[in-house]
């Protein structure tokens, strides 16, 4: 064995040129896989990270909970971490709600409460507040410094008796509870609580983090899940289900999209195909002059699976040169990069976006507080770039073990066993390449296509970009220039005035102000849409699939809503009576079987209570979301039908591009006069998606170019191998005649071909696989695409990078292999 | 009467200062037109790179060659290659046929890229010459040695060149196959009126030749 390994070694040394070329690919592979996984990951943790620093880190908290069950609960072993906070008393002031809560350091950690100066209070009557809250007092105090507080404790369910006591400040918030309503914060010390407030007047707010039973990271599984387990634990503690409180916006930010992985193990797979069909393509390529030496090798006395040795730890050798030098760069660029994508992402900030979450991404990546690098990640990299080189190396393995050492000294490359062939009456410079392509079919058609193979991958990346054209998207999910709506939200027993059936009561989108809204110097026009949320009590009692919302429109809207029809036929005015339905297609996504024909039952919530209702659906329509955000549309006339509330909903503005500036800033002071309406607009939507498609283009680009790396690895090989292994052929027909010029265009035109092949296959089947990618999301409604736009430019691109590479690799190749005298080239291998 | 082929001082060393191999070494010789030479001389003896000098395929240090009274390596590269393929048609010990072209198209490469037509007529008789009409579709890698070499000399005959240069070209070959290859090349160039300069170091091969050149160390022992 040892003499096989030192065999693999010398040929390592003698086929330096190879092993250069697919070292390299090993290496960007290596890079590529590393990076994916690396970037993905990173990706997800410094999300999770920022998550961390910025909500408030509870599972779920109870409330009211009493001072004995308080003791109980902390014996509990499922509970990994428990703070207290009791909300005792309140301040008195004339405009602002002051709150006074006594917290332990736990509650104090678990709540995320950061001082700006000083500590938290421990004992008696110290105290925490913030400066505005001085302000608003009007007193001027720091650290140490004794201030009178008037306020009201709480007492049977009420508010006791006003009175005062005088604290001491030990520290200063960083933050107000929310300034902008005057809602301050007092944190005093649970000593001074219980001194004033009896043991069995104390309810308790209790945070929870929850044991991770299920070992999945964070403890959380699902937030349903957690939710379910939370309100069991409170029934066994007197606490019922409307006083446990499940942390949503952390848990659901907490939550890593499964989608993540399968996007990283999609590009994976991709990348080692890649690989493997270019290193795969390198061997092949350059096994033909080396088939006889493997030929030798067999004479002597070599067994197929020595041959076969011989060439697996000569590929492996390069791969342990390769992987190493690959994962170091990784390592060394992973930081760099990822720093880069967020610094780009630095726009894309919206209304979905939490404000100075990604600003915090970026601290957090900058003060290296996120490990990237891992050590499964590189463990994983090395497996998928072994398993590369390994699916690479299969068939050239089995390749050299077959020769027999017979063949292989009569081996001319290629596995055509003819004997003879027609050939030309004449020969010329055109007629001898084609014969030289023509020589070893397979081996030409298999360059092309893995030259090609990655040019429709660009091909399909450029289309999938050019179609996601930003104004398009934005248009798709916003209508109008501006819209002003009523910010609701169903389920929050934190906040249940936000819920639609509440809000409908006394709506602030109410007809005046609409009119107010029109007469704003520059609104050309106003569209009121209604809505109703739902439910299906039949299909869907617990609402675990999707909602049933109706979204109601004006008579302007009738053309739109009509148009969008895709299956049966509805009649506006017959809508209007309140028997049928349009509904939204994407419902179908659920409940493939409800269909134009079929009866629906709705459980409609207004401000009376559920109304149920069964309707016939007329028929059903495809919307963006700009459109309908809903699951069923009505004329906004029948939806009136079910209640005499106001149900506006939003109001659609398009104003004129001129006065824009203005209409804008009088449109968001208008909405100012309620603390329920919120504003958007489409340039922020148009924004996002333009910043936001900037950066997948250029990961995009990024990705395909290392990719066309790896590719032209294999062209270079291709391009050297057959001109070096055709050496002495090349060289003795110069003697009988063949001059450079003719040798450089035969060069030419062979690269020519391999140009002509390779656009071919990727302008043909890319442009195919791309239309194909472009029908696949316009069906799945990824990224709002609707319409097809052919990536000329990247076409174009594509074509001249790939022609230019070609001439320069034509002319390098050339240029050494004339190096090289006439005499050598002709004695070359005798 | 004037020697189509001359040399004049040539001189071509190899290798640094102090291991000088002098592979020719002022070395004068002329071959006059339609004469046999054979180039005999021991391994190492400088015969290959006269033969290359001669052809155009190496640069002498300094010298001359003349073919036909012309400098030849007063010439341009690519004016050079254009004389070689209308001038000098060479045979290796090799045979270097082109293996993915048929007997034909390799016979008629040479012609083919010099740009002219083929003479149909004149290359057909040459393949009867060699015995080879039945092997015109055939891939190299299906004939013999001799059949490959015989093709080879086709090859070097078809363009019609002044000079035939041979390279030990029956060095491959066995003892009935060498006969059978000499004597068609002898009868073919003196039927085409042709120059043979030839490289062997087989004494016998010698003795058919018009006349014979010893090369030790580079230098032009009897002539």
């Amino acid at each position: 064995m040892k003499t096989v390994t030192k065999t693999a070694l010398a040929n390592l040394k003698l086929n330096r040129g190879r092993n250069l070329i697919s070292g390299f690919a090993i290496l960007l592979t290596t890079l590529l896989i590393f990076f994916t996984i690396t970037i993905g990951m990173a990706a997800g943790s410094v999300e999770l990270a920022a998550v961390n620093v910025y909500y408030p880190t509870y599972h779920a908290m109870f409330r009211g909970v009493t001072e004995e069950n308080v003791q109980r609960l902390e014996s509990q072993n499922e509970i990994e971490a428990m703070g207290l906070r009791e909300d005792f008393a309140y301040g008195v002031d004339d405009d602002a709600d002051i709150g006074f809560y006594a917290m332990d350091e736990e509650g104090i950690r678990l709540s995320k409460i950061e001082l700006e100066e000083g500590h938290f209070p421990r004992e008696g009557k110290e105290i925490a507040l913030s400066r505005g809250l001085l302000a608003e007092y009007g007193l001027e105090a720091g650290i140490g410094d004794q201030v009178t507080l008037p306020f009201q404790l709480v007492e049977d369910g009420g508010l006791g008796w006003q009175q005062e006591d005088t604290f001491r400040i030990t520290g200063f918030l960083e933050t107000d509870t929310d300034p902008e309503n005057k809602a301050y914060g007092v944190i005093c010390s649970l000593d001074y609580m219980r001194a004033s407030v009896p043991a069995e007047d104390r309810a308790y707010r209790v945070l929870l983090r929850l044991k991770d039973t299920q070992e999945k990271g964070d403890g959380i599984e699902t937030v349903d899940a957690l939710e379910e387990k939370a309100c069991e634990m409170g029934e066994d503690f007197g606490v019922d289900r409307d006083n446990v409180v499940v942390n949503t916006t952390y848990l659901l930010a907490n939550y890593t999209d499964p989608g993540l992985y399968t996007g990283i193990g999609a590009i994976i797979l991709v990348v080692v195909a890649a690989g493997v069909l270019c290193i795969y393509s390198i061997y092949y390529v350059s096994m033909v002059p080396k088939i006889q030496e493997y030929g030798r090798l067999r004479a002597m006395g070599a067994t197929r699976r020595q041959v076969r040795q011989v060439v697996f730890r000569e590929g492996l050798a390069v791969a342990f040169a390769a992987l190493p030098a690959g994962l170091l760069l990784g390592s060394i660029l992973a930081r760099p990069v990822l720093f880069t994508i967020y610094k780009m992402a630095d726009n894309v900030e919206t209304a979905y976006t939490e404000p100075g979450m990604h600003q915090l991404c970026v601290e957090l990546l900058e003060k290296g507080q996120v490990p990237i690098l891992r050590w499964w990640i590189y463990l994983l990299t090395i497996l998928a770039v072994l398993a590369t080189v390994w699916l690479s190396l299969v068939k050239p393995m089995r390749l050299a073990a077959r020769v027999s050492p017979v063949e292989a000294m009569r081996y001319q490359g290629g596995s055509s066993r003819k004997k003879d062939r027609r050939g030309y009456e004449s020969l010329n410079i055109s007629r001898l390449t084609r014969t030289n392509l023509g020589r070893n079919k397979r081996r030409t058609v298999l360059t092309v296509l893995t030259l090609g193979s990655i040019g429709i991958l660009f091909m399909a990346v450029a289309t999938v970009l050019s179609c996601a054209s930003p104004k398009e998207i934005a248009r798709q999910e916003f209508e109008g220039d501006y819209q002003i709506y009523v910010d609701s939200w169903e389920g929050d027993k934190m906040n249940p005035d936000r819920a639609w059936a509440s809000l409908m009561k006394d709506n602030p989108l109410s007809s005046a102000f609409a009119e107010e809204v029109r007469s704003v110097p520059g609104v050309e026009e106003v569209k009121v849409r209604s809505w109703l949320t739902g439910s299906l009590p039949e299909l869907d009692p617990e609402e675990q699939a999707t909602t049933a919302n109706v979204e109601g429109y004006e008579d302007s809207y009738k053309e739109a809503v009509l148009s969008g029809i895709t299956e049966g036929t509805a009649d506006w005015e017959e809508l209007k009576r309140g028997e049928k339905i349009i509904m939204n297609q994407r419902l179908q996504h659920w409940f493939p079987e409800l269909t134009a024909g079929s009866q629906v039952k709705l459980l409609l919530e207004t401000e009376q209570g559920p109304v149920e209702r069964t309707f016939e659906i007329a028929a059903v329509g495809a919307y963006p979301s700009g459109i309908c955000g809903g699951n069923f549309l009505l004329p906004a006339e029948s939806l009136a039908r079910f209640t005499s509330a106001n149900l506006s909903q939003t109001l659609v503005i398009t104003v004129d591009k001129e006065q824009k500036e203005e209409a804008f800033q009088a449109l968001d002071a208008m909405a100012q006069i309620s603390p329920y309406l919120a504003t958007d607009t489409y340039d922020t939507h148009l924004q996002t998606w333009e910043s936001g498609m900037g950066i997948i283009a250029l990961l995009g680009y990024a990705f395909l170019i290392v990719l066309g790396a790896i590719g032209i690895m294999n062209l270079v090989n291709t391009m050297i191998n057959s001109i070096y292994t055709r050496k002495k052929e090349l060289g003795m027909m110069q003697a009988i005649g063949l001059s450079e010029r003719q040798l450089l265009g035969m060069m030419q035109m062979e690269g020519l071909f391999y140009t002509a092949g390779t656009l071919a296959v990727a302008l043909g089947i890319g442009s195919l696989a791309g239309y194909g990618v472009f029908r696949y999301m316009k069906a799945e409604n990824i990224m709002n695409v609707t319409s097809y736009h052919y990536p000329a430019l990247p076409a174009v691109l594509l074509a001249l990078v790939v022609a230019l590479t070609q001439v320069l690799l034509t002319c390098a190749v050339s240029r050494s292999f004339r190096k090289m005298s006439l005499i050598d080239r002709i004695r070359y291998s005798e | 009467m004037k020697p189509i082929l001359e040399t004049i001082d040539l001189v071509k060393y190899y290798g640094s200062v102090s291991s000088v191999v002098k592979a020719i070494d002022h070395t004068d010789l002329a071959i006059r037109r339609g004469e046999f030479t054979a180039i005999v001389g021991r391994s190492g003896s400088g015969k290959s790179t006269l033969l290359h000098m001669l052809g155009g395929l190496d640069r002498p240090d300094s010298g001359k060659v003349l073919i036909e009274g012309k400098d030849i390596f007063k010439l341009k590269e690519e004016r050079l290659a254009v004389f070689r393929r209308r001038k000098i048609g060479f045979v290796f010990q090799s045979y270097n046929l082109v293996p993915s072209l048929n007997v034909w198209e390799n016979i008629v490469l040479p012609i083919g890229l010099d740009g002219r037509r083929v003479d149909r007529e004149f290359v057909m008789g040459i393949i009867r010459r060699i015995g080879m009409e039945d092997k015109l579709h055939a891939l190299p890698s299906t004939l013999s040695g001799g059949q490959q070499q015989r093709a080879a000399i086709a090859r070097a005959l078809a363009a019609r060149p002044a000079i035939i240069l041979a390279d030990e070209p029956t060095g491959n070959l066995d003892s009935k196959n060498e006969l059978d290859v000499i004597s068609l090349l002898k009868s073919c160039v003196s039927e085409y009126g042709q120059t043979l300069v030839m490289i062997t170091h087989d004494e016998t091969i010698a003795q058919m030749a018009d006349r014979m050149i010893l090369i030790e160390d580079g230098k032009v022992v009897s002539a």
